[in-house]
């Protein structure tokens, strides 16, 4: 272990031998392992290497000043993630050792760490969020600061978190620090500082207690105190009575989302027509119903359709995210939807479908159309679809209903291959009939020569004509035998040694008849 | 006119006989042969149609190629063609064997 603290050493093995010299109760000098550790840390000042000065140095007694000044200078290094977490390069293992020293470092010499309280919730947040490590280093240094940050006596961050459903007007929170221990000191007070909404900013509370129910747990029922109505609500909570060494809660943001029922009421439809100015008679849909009749439009007439849309209980005239009129064709399924209006001084919804001008979005496809209400929003309860009328609505034009999309996607119509159908060829009888007609012409060929006097007669029996005579039978007899079952390179092969043998006996034979006729020319 | 085309047929055919060569009428023998064997091949395709057109245009082309290879034997053997009468009948006629083979085997390769 001596070897260990030359001065070439790096600063994670001094801190290993100098851990290893106190658990096994050696004796360090603790002049000698200090100036040991600063000029490794000299050598390699990442802060890494910090960190493993810092846990080295809470092992060891003295001035530990260089190294508790120090602390500061590395935190300011950390690079801060998203505004809410704060690390260093290396991940989670370099920023726990860090961490981890630097509170080591402050329970040796008794003083607390120079970390700004933000800086320490950032990396705290850190550490929760990588809470899923994957190797076992990391896990183990992991571990360890959280440890140390849940049970150290100068800074435990705790956290407010919410333990009831968004959805739920009693909001419950409960205090905890980062192994999840919930803090149940009896002069703990939580506050909300105000509760905004997110729609329009209103504020709806302001500075109101949460009530203590026992085990870090603190409740307030917001529709009691203040009956916000639905929305989406950020509550901001501070907290009072946080004794040291627990910081935190001040400044967090809890979400509630408050939802509401809806009811739709005072759903007129009236018939009129296009060139009428007056207000026409207008029929109310039954609750819960549809109109008895069918309304029949058309390309004269318009309609106009108004409802109201309000929370069960209150009859004053509210907006929602969706607010639809869908009319779907009865025999094709193709559907139309439009988005009803809301007058601003009415506070009712509207929709007006002229039929004239309207032909063309619906393609100009008569018939029978069912008409809905679709109304909807993210914090209504009860989202509805209400069928309420049926219309026959006969356009100017006749239009098709389109291909529906869903038709491309059925299974098309089967396709039989057809293999093509062979050419007609003619009759036995006719090729045959031709092939004879063919043959004929030969025939007439050795009538004539025999009527011209061709003869044998000049037919020597040399070698040299025999070989000719018979090379070129053979030669005929190969070009058959490649018509039927040879291929072109051993016919190719044949015919040359043929051809060779051949051409040698044609060669002498034509020479001997060329002698011959130059004796018989010259004789004559 | 005075003569009608009758005489001029009949004179041309007596003129004919007598006065071309044995030789060579054995060889304008050959020729009528491969001619009307052609038109036969023709008036068959005409009848039946074309497939396989490849048999078609092989046993055309053989009728056709020997005609021209025999009317070429024929000018080169005819005595009276001052042109060719370096080339010895024997010459002309082998070169016309050796065509006929050649022009054989590509038949027998394209008949199918």
């Amino acid at each position: 272990m001596d070897n260990a603290l030359k001065a070439t050493s790096k600063v994670e093995d001094v801190y290993y031998a100098i851990a290893a010299a106190k658990n096994l109760n050696f004796n360090v000098d603790n002049d000698k392992a200090k100036t040991t550790l600063l000029e490794a840390l000299k050598a390699d000042e990442t802060p890494l290497s910090q960190g493993y000065a810092f846990m080295a140095g809470a092992l060891l007694s003295g001035d530990l000043k260089k190294l508790v000044d120090a602390v500061e200078d590395v935190i300011a290094q950390s690079d801060e993630v998203d505004g809410r977490m704060r690390q260093f390069e290396g991940g989670v293992a370099s920023t726990a050792i860090v961490i981890e020293g630097a509170f080591e470092l402050a329970a040796t010499a008794d003083k607390a760490p120079t970390i700004n309280e933000n800086d320490l919730f950032k990396f705290s947040n850190y550490f929760v969020n990588r809470r899923h490590v994957n190797n076992l280093k990391s896990a183990f240094y992991l571990a360890k600061v959280v440890k140390t940050l849940a049970t150290n006596k100068f800074f435990v961050p705790v956290a407010a978190v919410r333990i009831t459903p968004i959805t739920s007007p009693k909001v419950q929170i409960q205090v905890a620090d980062l192994l999840g221990k919930p803090i149940a000191a009896a002069s703990l007070a939580v506050n909300a500082e105000h509760a905004k909404r997110t729609q329009d900013g209103a504020t709806v509370l302001s500075k109101e207690k949460f009530t203590a129910k026992g085990n870090g747990i603190f409740e307030m029922d917001m529709q009691q105190k203040s009956n916000p109505g639905k929305g989406y609500y950020v509550v901001q909570l501070s907290a009072s009575g946080l004794t040291a060494p627990y910081v935190g809660i001040t400044g967090t943001q809890i979400q509630v989302k408050i939802n509401a029922e809806i009811q739709v009421t005072d759903v007129d439809i009236s018939v009129s027509e296009r060139e009428q100015s007056s207000t026409p008679r207008s029929e109310r849909v039954p609750a819960n119903g549809m109109l008895p009749n069918v309304l029949k439009l058309d390309h004269h007439q318009k309609l106009a359709l108004t409802f109201k849309v309000s929370q069960k209980g209150n009859a004053a005239a509210i907006a929602v995210h969706q607010a639809f009129v869908r009319l779907e064709h009865g025999t094709s399924g193709e559907e139309i939807i439009y988005m009803a209006e809301l007058d601003p001084s009415t506070k009712l919804y509207k929709m007006d479908l002229d039929v004239l001008s309207s032909g063309k979005n619906f393609g100009f496809v008569s018939g029978e159309y069912k008409m809905e209400l679709i109304v909807g929003d993210a914090v209504v309860e009860n989202s509805l679809v209400w069928p309420i009328a049926r219309l026959n609505l006969q356009f100017s034009e006749q239009g098709e209903p389109a291909r529906r999309f869903r038709d491309e996607l059925r299974a098309k119509p089967e396709i039989r291959h057809v293999f093509r159908v062979p050419e007609a060829r003619p009759s036995k009888a006719v090729s045959s009939a031709f092939t004879v007609l063919v043959a004929v012409p030969l025939l007439v060929l050795l009538v004539l020569w025999m009527k011209l006097g061709a003869n044998l007669g000049g037919f020597s029996f040399s070698p040299a004509t025999l070989g000719f005579h018979i090379g070129l039978g053979a030669i005929i007899g190969l070009l058959y035998c490649y018509w039927t079952h040879l291929d072109m390179f051993t016919t190719l092969r044949y015919l040359t040694i043929v051809g060779i043998v051949t051409f040698v006996a044609a060669n002498r034979m034509l020479r001997q008849k060329a002698a011959q006729r130059t004796k018989s020319a010259k004789s004559d | 006119m005075s003569t009608g085309i009758v005489p001029i047929l009949k004179k041309f055919y007596d003129d004919y006989s007598k006065n071309t060569p044995t030789r060579l009428k054995l060889i304008d023998a050959y020729l009528f042969y491969i001619l009307i064997t052609g038109v036969t091949q023709f008036g068959y395709c005409c009848l039946v149609g074309t497939f396989p057109f490849n048999s078609f245009l092989s046993g055309f082309i053989s009728c056709v190629g020997s005609f021209v290879l025999a009317a070429c034997l024929r000018i080169q053997a005819n005595p009276e063609n001052k042109e060719f009468s370096k080339i010895s009948p024997e010459r002309a006629f082998a070169d016309f064997i050796f065509a006929s083979v050649v022009l054989h085997l590509v038949v027998m390769n394209f008949i199918g």
